[in-house]
């Protein structure tokens, strides 16, 4: 067995190719001349990522990783080898350009395939901004900062992964790249797209642009980036992230630079018959073989040498280079045992270029990447069961060596999470019971209503699993980021409506709620294409204790006045339609579920910005420190203080009381992201760019919504004035403050 | 109209004659009370207060919050967009106050069903008193200590002091004046000394100078600054650069002409009544009773990111010559002798020992809030419960 022999003949190895690094060292430099014909275009770009690499360094720790989040991209840290390849990516591949080789490995001479299936990879852990996760969650979260989308045409998030995983020749016709600014594009000189998404291929000629404007932009302050600087930095970030993700199995995948042409040097290293590239650890398997040869060489000179052996020793030199050459993926798949971890201060998870890197690993490591090698092969040839036969045991190997890790984790709920996409799923439902509200109130049908009333609750049930799901993988309270609010503000305020429809059963409720499920589910779908929705927390929210006490109420608070203001929407609506015997006991009923649910608002964002407070003190010694997001929801107490008082003392009727609750909305909307948009304070996270307009446009129309249903009930659309009796007291509608 | 809204009126309208009342509802009676509590000027207040906190907010994303504190939640008026005045929120809070004492004092009927209310502006009433007690008596400061150093007194974030002290043994004795004493053309007794100072020029934010303005007069300064120039304040009051021009008169001396400039490190020595003083103008020094020794700071970060997952303070705290070994760490502050000690903020770099900075409170009222938002929620549990339940019943029964 080749693999056996190989942990033991490794180091020698190594050592002899160590040993020929001085006759190495002169023919590097010749390779790099020769292989950087070029204009100052490829030096340039190298030389951005060899200097954000020391700038890597400087920073300490092996930092391969990420961007930390999608709002401010980290400048590449890989060496993506434009010059001195060792990799004999030194022609032009075809996606390459005049005077500037590919970054992607030109096709081989065997053309590569694919396997359909890519399932077992799904649970393969990845370290990934600071939080151990299975693949599927890494590709998914990939192809969503590259495209805003979770799937490329036909091909899933890991079918995508894989590909570019295994066979990155082929990866740069994917068109997978959005560019949401169509100034970018322009000042990119890439002939802009009709649905914003472009190649990797089409992309790569624009690099040095896009290096140039990312270097730009990356010396502007943050809060001084405008769209298109930002625009720049999230594009360039993805393609750097892109190369070093094609790099990963660099390693295992065949290159030019490994051509064997002699039948004897195959014979003679025990390599596959049918080929003439080979891998890197194709050549590794063989290195007892390739030691014992160059022993045989000793010192005999030049002209003394078999042209086999002249291979053998241009192929160790080939190796040698690329032990040398650091490479960095964010793939970072390797468990590093717990104890080496400790000592050296390294994160606890390691990706294959950086092992490959040391040659010490190769050993350590060969039961992996043997693996991967054999995986990535199988691959590449379209050999279903070799693929799946030789991930299953990487994730063998794996699980031994990490179990501890392992344990903290729920892969097949998450997983599954990934797959189910419950929210997805709920909002689909909430959208049926909508229409099926609708329908019920045109043809008041009873079935209807039954029928939109179990799919409603169906669409719950998926939604409250999403919600659990998501407690159970990130061990946290509901409520971590702005993210998490939506499904969480919808569940809450679904389940308040499903409380009145179940005293009340006219289908108020129901159609209230599923208006909120449908609206709150769209916003959390589209708040997802910013990143990764399940990130680690910064040091201050780092407390589950009070995230799940001052965080849960608030959005509690939240989700009731919203839900007081789809009532009030329901009120408004009803009153200006005219028709129905029954309509002024309806009018009532609904006021009085306006009253009560914003009597529950007014508790909770009371009890909610209270326990803020106290957080506040426990964390930085003051209670109150007039930051905009606590004044947000002081407005929102003050307003639901305005309301109750209001009506109690007869300022306001029926129609101020839901005109008011649907202001309310607009406060709550403002005082939930509106604050982040000023970009000052302790809660500024989460700023979303386009939220601003989409907000503005919401509350805009809300008011306009307003003051078409006041004028409306002024001027008595609905039929008989909604509210006859001339009691004491100010003028019904006057004191809404709208 | 629901039965809620007719509290105000039972209480005011229902009652035939004044015989047989109590004095309370007497009292309600009076007009002087009903003009006080005229629902109107709660809404109004409470309308106000919306408007300041939400124009108040925005203001601070462009101006800073000292600048929108002092503008909006003080006492004056603010004029919204320019020309709409409005009274600022302390003002309103205590016509809120008022109305809320006499209401609870008179006005809220003493009935079973209506307890909840009655526990719910209870506790706002603690929540406003403790609000009180806070702004007019709390101290916020800062500790940094690098590690290795300890620390004998906190300092203020932006206040200044004029400072003189000498140093006895391990210990220097402080006389300073607050900035708020250094008016213009002010004269202050530096009575250890038997000195005066007169104040000629107090900047709060100003730019220093090593030149000297043509014919100004020559001021005696630590590092050479010949000339202050007076500046706006910054956004962050922390960023501003304060500057002092005082005469120092002394028996039997002839006056000197200081300047001295806020972000100086040196001091300026003096002999004063036959004894070395140090001068300076700086952030204001609070003494601690007991001293803070920092062992070590660390920081923690999610592995393979720099996210930080915690920030870690160890220290030493020294009184009364015992120690003990101290942790304060995020979202877990160190209480001790009246002081809290918050981790608050940190200094790494190569090449450089770790500082760690915190915030540090002494405030009486610390409790208030506590107390008083545990008061609302009951309160407002109780209340919406005893609205709640009826209603339940009555739904449940149709």
């Amino acid at each position: 067995m080749k693999t056996s022999s190989l942990s033991a003949a490794t180091a020698a190895v190594l050592i002899t190719l160590s040993a020929l690094s001085s006759f190495v060292a002169g023919t590097a430099a010749a390779q790099e001349k020769s292989a950087n014909p070029g204009p100052d275009m490829g030096r340039k770009f190298d030389s951005l990522f060899e200097s954000s690499q020391n700038g890597g360094a400087a920073a300490g720790a092996a930092q391969a990783g990420a961007p930390m989040d999608g709002s401010e991209p980290a400048l590449p840290d890989g060496h993506p080898d434009v010059s001195g390849d060792p990799h004999g990516n030194a022609g032009m591949g075809p996606h390459g350009r005049a005077g500037m080789p590919s970054l992607l490995p030109e096709v081989g001479a065997t053309p590569a395939s694919s396997v359909a299936k890519v399932g077992a990879l799904e649970a393969v852990p990845v370290l990934h901004e600071g939080r151990l996760k299975p693949m599927i969650t890494y590709a998914r979260h990939m192809l969503l900062q590259f495209s805003g989308r979770t799937s490329y045409e036909k091909l899933s998030a890991m079918q995508v992964m894989a590909r570019i995983l295994f066979t990155p020749e082929l990866s740069g016709d994917l068109r997978i790249f959005l560019i949401n600014n169509p100034e970018v594009a322009e000042a990119l000189g890439v002939a802009p797209e009709k649905h914003r998404r472009y190649t990797f291929s089409q992309l790569e000629k624009a690099l040095p642009k896009l290096q140039e404007l990312a270097e730009k932009a990356n010396a502007t302050a943050d809060e001084k980036r405008d769209l298109v600087q930002k625009e720049v930095l999230r594009v360039f970030a993805n393609l750097v992230e892109f190369v070093n993700l094609t790099r990963t199995f660099s390693y295992a995948l065949p290159n030019p630079i490994y051509t064997v042409k002699l039948a004897d040097t195959r014979t003679q290293l025990e390599l596959k018959a049918d080929v003439t590239q080979y891998s890197f650890w194709d050549l590794m398997t063989s290195a007892q073989a390739i030691a014992k040869i160059l022993e045989g060489i000793g010192n005999r000179g030049e002209a003394d040498r078999t042209p086999m052996e002249r291979e053998i020793i241009s192929l160790s030199q080939a190796m040698y280079l690329n032990s040398q050459s650091l490479h960095q993926s964010p793939f970072r798949i390797f468990p590093i045992p717990p104890a080496t971890a400790a000592a050296t201060g390294q994160p606890g998870w390691i990706s294959p270029p950086e092992v490959v890197a040391v040659p010490e690993q190769l050993q350590a490591y060969h039961k992996e990447l043997s693996a991967w090698g054999s995986a990535a092969a199988a691959y590449r040839s379209g050999d279903q069961a070799g693929f799946d036969t030789n991930v299953n045991a990487y994730l063998a190997t794996m699980e031994n060596r990490a179990y501890e890790q392992l344990s903290e984790t729920h892969f097949p709920l998450e997983v599954l999470y990934q797959k189910g996409e419950p929210y997805f799923w709920a909002l689909v439902l909430y959208w049926f019971a909508l229409l099926g509200c609708f329908a019920f109130f045109l043809t008041r049908k009873r079935w209807l209503y039954s029928a939109s009333l179990w799919v409603f609750l169906a669409g719950y049930g998926i939604h409250i699993v999403g919600i659990v799901s998501r407690i159970l993988i990130m061990k946290r309270p509901p409520v971590t980021s702005l993210y998490e609010t939506f499904p969480f503000v919808a569940a809450v305020s679904i389940l308040a409506a499903l409380f009145i429809e179940r005293f009340n059963r006219k289908a108020i409720g129901l159609l209230s709620a599923s208006m909120l499920g449908v609206i709150l589910l769209s916003i959390a779908n589209r708040y997802a294409a910013e990143g990764d929705t399940m990130k680690m927390l910064v040091a201050v929210l780092n407390s589950n204790f009070w995230l799940s006490t001052h965080v849960v109420c608030v959005t509690i608070g939240y989700s009731a006045c919203l839900l007081a203001g789809a009532i009030g929407h329901v009120w408004l609506i009803r009153a200006l339609v005219p028709g129905g015997a029954d309509k002024p006991d309806r009018l009532k009923e609904i006021s009085k579920m306006v009253y009560g649910t914003l009597c529950f608002g007014l508790l909770f964002s009371f009890i909610g910005t209270v326990l803020g407070g106290i957080w506040a003190d426990q964390s930085w010694g003051r209670f109150w420190g007039w930051d905009p997001k606590e004044n947000g929801a002081l407005l929102i107490v003050i307003w639901c203080i305005i309301m109750l008082h209001a009506k109690h003392w007869g300022y306001i009727r029926n129609p101020g009381l839901a005109l008011g609750s649907v202001f309310g909305a607009i406060v709550v909307s403002l005082a939930w992201f509106g604050v982040n948009l000023l970009n000052v304070g302790l809660h500024s996270y989460g700023f979303t760019q386009g939220a601003a307009t989409k907000l503005f446009a919401y509350c805009g129309g809300e008011l306009l919504f307003m003051a078409v249903a006041f004028a409306g009930l002024k001027l008595g659309w609905g039929g008989k004035p909604a509210k006859p009796k001339a009691g004491a007291g100010p003028a019904a509608l006057g004191a809404t403050g709208a | 109209m629901s039965e809620a809204t007719s509290s105000y009126k039972t209480a005011t309208s229902d009652a035939p004659t004044s015989r047989g009342l109590s004095w309370r509802q007497k009292a309600a009676r009076s007009p002087i009370t009903k003009a006080i509590l005229h629902p109107a000027i709660t809404l109004l207040c409470l309308l106000i207060l919306f408007a300041l906190i939400f124009f108040g907010t925005l203001y601070q994303a462009d101006h800073g919050l000292f600048e929108a504190q002092k503008k909006f939640f003080g006492y004056g008026v603010v004029l919204i967009g320019g020309f709409f005045p409005l009274p600022a929120a302390s003002l309103v809070i205590w016509v809120l106050s008022v109305q809320l004492a006499v209401m609870m004092a008179f006005h809220l009927p003493w009935k079973l069903n209506r307890i909840g209310l009655w526990i719910v502006h209870a506790g706002i009433m603690a929540l406003l008193v403790g609000g009180f007690i806070t702004q007019v008596m709390a101290v916020e400061s800062q500790l940094t200590l690098a590690e290795g150093e300890t620390g004998h007194f906190t300092t203020a974030y932006h206040e200044h002091e004029l400072a003189f002290w000498e140093t006895r043994g391990d210990t220097n004795m402080v006389f300073a004046f607050d900035e708020s004493m250094l008016k213009p053309d002010r004269e202050l007794d530096v009575t250890p000394y038997h000195a005066r100072i007169k104040v000629h020029a107090y900047y709060v934010n100003s730019d220093a100078f090593t030149t000297r303005a043509t014919n100004g007069p020559k001021y005696i300064n630590p590092s050479g600054i010949g000339m202050l120039e007076q500046r706006k304040p910054e956004k962050e009051v922390t960023q501003n650069a304060p500057g002092l021009i005082f005469t120092l008169i002394e028996n039997g001396k002839p006056d000197k002409e200081i300047l001295l400039y806020g972000q100086e490190l040196q001091t300026l020595n003096l002999t004063m009544d036959g004894k070395k003083v140090s001068v300076q103008l700086r952030l204001k020094h609070y003494p601690l009773d007991f001293s803070l020794h920092l062992t070590d700071f660390v920081k923690n970060v999610h592995p393979g990111t720099d996210i930080p997952s915690s920030f870690e303070s160890y220290a030493e705290l020294g009184e009364g010559g015992s120690t003990r070994p101290v942790k304060v760490w995020m979202n877990n502050p160190l209480r001790h002798a009246g002081y809290t000690f918050f981790q608050a903020s940190y200094a790494q770099a190569q090449g450089m020992v770790e500082k760690s900075t915190f915030a540090v409170v002494t405030n009486p009222g610390r409790v208030m809030p506590y107390v008083s938002s545990l008061i609302v929620f009951g309160g407002l549990l109780l209340h919406f419960l005893i609205k709640l339940v009826p209603f339940i019943r009555r739904e449940s029964a149709k």
